[in-house]
């Protein structure tokens, strides 16, 4: 597993359009779902690179990297691939998954160590 | 020397059951407004993460709308706004909404402050009361009176009638010719017929003792705020904390009995002392290796004093050769002393404004993060 800089190494998909159509999150996807751009609006850096250092340790993920293309853009975008045979979109899912299960697990040891005196 | 950041400890796939036997958290200090703890088995980029949201995206209350009725001190008024936005309103922004553009105000997501000086009741302000003779005595003596955050009292909010309810109810009243006790009855009148009659709300106080600016006597200010909710993205006197920070935990190893000489140059090198001289042998010792800041002063000054290192070599060297163990990693070293971090524990500082108790603020950008995965979730979920 490997991490790279998502750059502008865009998946090859029918829908070339970078506009958000209003929404926040935009899915670019090649034929076979292996590779995928994530265009996330409204978040940086603070879900990037936890969402990236997740998907790194999630299974069927190849490679991973994320940019925020400009400074002045609030968008994030999360470039993955995944193993062949499995969606990268999935990963994704499974990722922020994880990230909520790790806040939940961090939480509870926090409260035990300060709840306790 | 240094090796690339760590990203993540190892490739070792996320496993919640695993993930819970690893994660331990130590509390190190726990004050109203400052906690520390020590983090291990948590990786860097999840504790950064909350790190960001601790410093931009936890909401606090901060004063954003300033109607300045009068200003005849020597501060501008875009100045004196300034330093009241970054006054800390200590009141619970759990209890707050959000306040959009096209939102009235209202007791769910504004603060209503006023700074008077001289303030209405002057007899408590004895500064206010002297005689011309007494001001004007000496050569020097035209003294200047500090306003400091503590005149900003708390009001309730008035709703608004038209455009502003800020100039127009209070712009038109006449503060200089009617007397103290008329303005105060003034004031309070307006202030109970006004107000939001659904909730017993309680008077917030911001921070005491901020000095806000200086006036002379005959100088007047009178000045009306709006609190609103906000995030520390959007401006810093929205960020709950002065500082949330972590860092590897540092460790400090010797390897050898040091003495004379060469054991002071590296005692004296360290500007927090981390190094101390054993009393009875007379030995360096590592005093406090958490306060070390990785400055690297003990090994660097030894490389300006060769002849000490020539001298001194400690005969029993390699007995001190310390047990390599597999997440530290190096970052200063010679043949006496060597710094290293430990890449899989942190140690995490979290100090408080003022709006939320440190200990809750962890917690809080906890949820936060949480929230915001399960938003993207949630969005994902048809897809």
């Amino acid at each position: 597993m490997t991490s790279a800089a998502a750059g502008n190494h865009s998946p090859h998909s029918g829908d070339a359009s970078l506009e958000l159509d209003g929404k926040d999150v935009h899915i670019q996807e090649n034929a076979d779902r292996t590779e995928l751009v994530l265009t996330l609006r409204g978040e940086g850096h603070t879900l990037g690179n936890a969402l990236r250092y997740m998907l790194t340790r999630e299974p069927g993920v190849q490679q991973v990297g994320y940019t925020i293309p400009h400074p002045s853009e609030d968008c994030l975008k999360l470039y993955v691939v995944s193993k062949p045979g499995s969606r990268a979109l999935d990963s994704v899912k499974l990722a922020l998954f994880h990230l909520t299960q790790l806040c939940d697990i961090v939480g509870e040891k926090y409260e035990e160590a300060f709840m306790k005196t | 020397m240094r090796e690339p950041p760590v990203v993540a400890r190892d490739g070792s796939l996320f496993d919640p059951n695993k993930e819970q036997e690893r994660v331990r958290i130590r509390k190190t200090l726990h004050r109203i407004d400052e906690v520390s703890f020590e983090v291990s088995g948590v990786d860097a980029p999840f504790l950064n993460a909350l790190r960001r949201v601790l410093l931009a995206e936890v909401p606090t209350m901060a004063i954003e709308y300033v109607t300045v009725n009068e200003n005849s001190t020597v501060m501008n008024d875009e100045f004196l706004a300034h330093r009241l936005g970054l006054v800390p309103v200590l009141a619970d922004p759990r209890r707050f909404e959000f306040r959009r553009e096209s939102d009235e105000p209202s007791a769910q997501n504004t603060i209503c402050f006023r700074l008077r000086v001289p303030p209405v009741n002057r007899k408590a302000h004895p500064e206010w009361n002297l005689s011309d003779g007494a001001v004007f005595a000496g050569d020097d003596a035209v003294p200047s009176i500090p306003v400091y955050s503590d005149d900003i009292i708390w009001e309730q909010l008035q709703t608004r009638v038209g455009e502003s309810c800020l100039s127009s109810t209070e712009g038109a009243s006449p503060h200089r010719s009617s007397s103290d006790a008329q303005q105060q009855a003034e004031a309070t009148d307006g202030l109970a017929s006004a107000a939001d009659s659904t909730a017993a709300v309680e008077p917030v106080q911001v921070q005491r003792g901020i000095l806000l600016t200086k006036m002379l006597r005959g100088q007047r200010l009178d000045i009306r705020m709006e609190a609103v909710k906000g995030l520390g993205h959007d401006h810093a006197k929205w960020s709950p904390v002065a500082t949330a920070y972590y860092k590897m935990v540092p460790r400090v190893h010797l390897k050898g009995e040091l003495k004379g000489e060469l054991a002071e140059t590296i005692r004296g090198a360290c500007a927090v002392h981390v190094f101390d001289i054993e009393e009875s042998a007379g030995t360096l010792k590592v005093e406090d290796e958490s306060r070390c800041t990785l400055c690297g002063e003990c090994v660097r000054i030894l490389e300006d004093k060769p002849q000490l290192l020539d001298s001194e070599r400690p005969d029993n060297y390699s007995k001190f050769m310390q047990p390599m163990e597999t997440d530290l990693r190096k970052v200063y070293e010679n043949d006496f002393v060597s710094v290293c971090q430990q890449t899989d524990r942190f140690v995490f500082f979290i100090e408080s404004v003022g709006q939320y108790r440190a200990d809750v603020l962890f917690g809080e950008a906890l949820a936060i993060f949480h929230s915001k995965c399960t938003k993207i979730l949630e969005a994902l979920q048809n897809e």
